[in-house]
């Protein structure tokens, strides 16, 4: 234990350390948060884009019958804030990869992992540490965005929103959802990372892995899918299993021989 | 202190050890000599357990390899060939980090006793990238130290150093030595393994030879006793070949080239023998081998006996 905590102190500081990482993760998270507030905003003064309020209200009372007597204006408001949530998955997705790639590159790079690997930490227990000063900051970050979400929702639109945004599907995104992308950011981080001598190349190519979000977002906002309480369970279990692979063959790529002889 | 037995290492069907036979006693520091590729870094790893031997064994402080990895670990300390510290970091923190992961019980007063053994106490606080080449080698010593490992693994410690960093480099070793510590020191320096060495091995991917420098030498070149004369005549070289002990005599315009066991007691009777030919010595010295004609000498043998 004491060596996983030592490990994550090390990582946390080296973060707070590396303006290049802080930049490169902060920017788009923040841009995350700030991107749905705009559209949202645009969308209580009317101008919503390629849905009317009108259909908004048909498709978010199609999710959720029992909202079928809020007023049309408060229903469109909640269809655009509830769809953001999920847009909102790309943040532990982007911090935890550009973390994971940052960190393993970065010590390729100053050829710091041969005496790391030299002590006696298993490489079970420094793949963990790597994981959670990855994730940890990942989620953490996410919820605070969300927690910023959430209030600036609770300022700018209809007192009905908020709570018919803060539903029990919402919930599940951001509590589990969001650390099981997280961890699937930064076990692909660490794949990436073993082939990549450069963070940006890293993150260029890891930033493929945010296009099935991307996906899952316009499709929900064209209304071809619902996000309700069975699907956000399934789409959980499905994570997980695609952690544990993801995470399997990071592990498998954090033996020693293979970081010092394969890793270029 | 540090055995191995048939110590082999392939990558890919390629050989990078091959069947080496060590035995490091305690307390001796052991040179690892070898062209670039010959397997120093790779044995290095062996023994450190970072990389897995394709067949053989060693035995490190008691401890098997592939046995028990993490003790071993811990009863090591190793330099890479460059430092490799987190430069973000103060010199501080980069030894209380590894303090921490190797266990070490009282963090601040090791770290404080490695800083100042490498002299740089007065800028623990600094970062370490702000940190000249040498300094960064002293730090990655004192990363090495921290946990008072008995066996000290030091792959090219004084590689791209300037002069008086190297022969600081050098003393901290010699004081390592000094406190009894087995010290395997990998290095492409002839000259440095010559002052810091008990004993060298040659490595050309297997062992091409290990010994002291001084037996090497003798085994090597054998002991030639050089005799600068006033004036060269044929009757001193035939006067001397008539002594038993003498292997070989050459000579030019000036000096005699005599090849013997025991120059400590055979010069005596040798000079001696010059002197009632009617010679007129000048000097006599034992002709002197550096470790880089030995080193050069094992490499043509080694050259020689690979199958073409």
């Amino acid at each position: 234990m004491r060596a996983i905590r030592a490990i994550i102190a090390k990582e946390i500081a080296d973060i707070l350390r590396n303006r290049t990482l802080l930049f490169s993760s902060l920017l788009p998270s923040v841009l995350f948060l700030i991107i749905p507030l705009m559209i949202g905003r645009s969308a209580i003064r009317g101008r919503s884009g390629q849905l009317s309020p009108g259909q908004m209200g048909e498709i978010i009372v199609r999710m959720s019958p029992d909202l079928k007597d809020l007023p049309a204006a408060a229903l469109g408001q909640i269809f655009i804030f509830r769809q953001f949530v999920v847009f909102m998955l790309m943040i532990p997705v982007i911090t935890a990869l550009a973390i994971a790639s940052h960190s393993i590159i970065g010590e390729k790079q100053t050829r710091s992992l041969e005496p790391l690997l030299a002590t006696p930490i298993t490489s079970a227990q420094l793949m963990l540490a790597k994981s959670l000063s990855a994730a940890l900051p990942a989620v953490f970050l996410t919820w605070i965005l969300f927690g910023l979400y959430s209030l600036a929702i609770s300022i700018i639109a209809l007192p009905q929103v908020l709570p018919n945004v803060l539903t029990g599907v919402t919930m599940m995104l951001i509590a589990v959802i969001c650390p099981l992308v997280a961890v699937l950011g930064l076990s692909l981080g660490v794949i990436v990372s073993s082939r990549a001598n450069d963070p940006r190349t890293a993150q260029q190519i890891g930033g493929l892995f945010i296009l099935p979000i991307i996906a899952l977002f316009t499709a929900q906002l064209q209304g071809l899918y619902f996000l309700n309480l069975p699907v956000v369970m399934s789409a959980a279990v499905a994570l997980a299993i695609i952690d544990l692979v993801v995470l399997g063959v990071g592990v498998a790529l954090f033996d020693r021989e293979t970081i010092l002889v394969r890793w270029k | 202190m540090i055995h191995t037995r048939d110590l082999t290492k392939q990558f890919d069907g390629k050989l990078a050890v091959d069947r080496l036979t060590l035995d490091v006693k305690a307390g001796e520091v052991l040179g690892l000599l070898g062209p670039n590729g010959a397997g120093k870094t790779t044995t290095s790893r062996m023994l450190a357990c970072l990389i897995r031997p394709s067949s053989g064994e060693a035995e490190i402080a008691g401890f098997k390899i592939g046995e028990a990895d993490e003790e071993i670990r811990r009863t090591i300390g190793i330099t890479t060939e460059v430092p490799g510290l987190y430069e973000r970091l103060s010199a501080t923190k980069n030894l209380e980090f590894f303090a921490e992961l190797y266990g070490v019980q009282e963090v601040s007063r090791q770290v404080e006793k490695y800083l100042k053994v490498v002299g740089l106490w007065d800028r623990r606080n600094d970062r370490a990238g702000s940190f000249s080449k040498g300094m960064k080698q002293k730090l990655a010593l004192a990363r090495a130290l921290v946990h008072e490992p008995r066996i000290l693994l030091l792959d090219e410690p004084t590689s791209g150093l300037d002069p008086q960093v190297t022969q600081s480099v050098r003393e901290l070793i010699l004081q390592f030595k000094g406190e009894g510590r087995t010290i395997l020191l990998c290095t492409h320096n002839l000259d440095e393994a010559e002052r810091l060495c008990d004993r060298i091995a040659v490595l050309k991917t297997r062992s091409v030879a290990i010994d002291k420098p001084e037996a090497l030498r003798h085994r090597l070149f054998g002991r030639r006793v050089v005799i600068k004369l006033r004036a060269q005549n044929p009757a001193f070289a035939d006067a001397i070949r008539s002594l038993d002990f003498v292997r070989t005599v050459d000579s030019d315009e000036a000096r005699l080239f005599v090849q013997v066991d025991e120059p400590e007691t055979q010069n005596p009777v040798l000079i001696r023998k010059l002197v009632e030919a009617g010679a007129d010595i000048q000097t006599v010295v034992e002709e002197q081998h550096s470790l880089s004609d030995i080193y050069l000498r094992l490499m043509d043998e080694s050259q020689s006996e690979e199958p073409s």
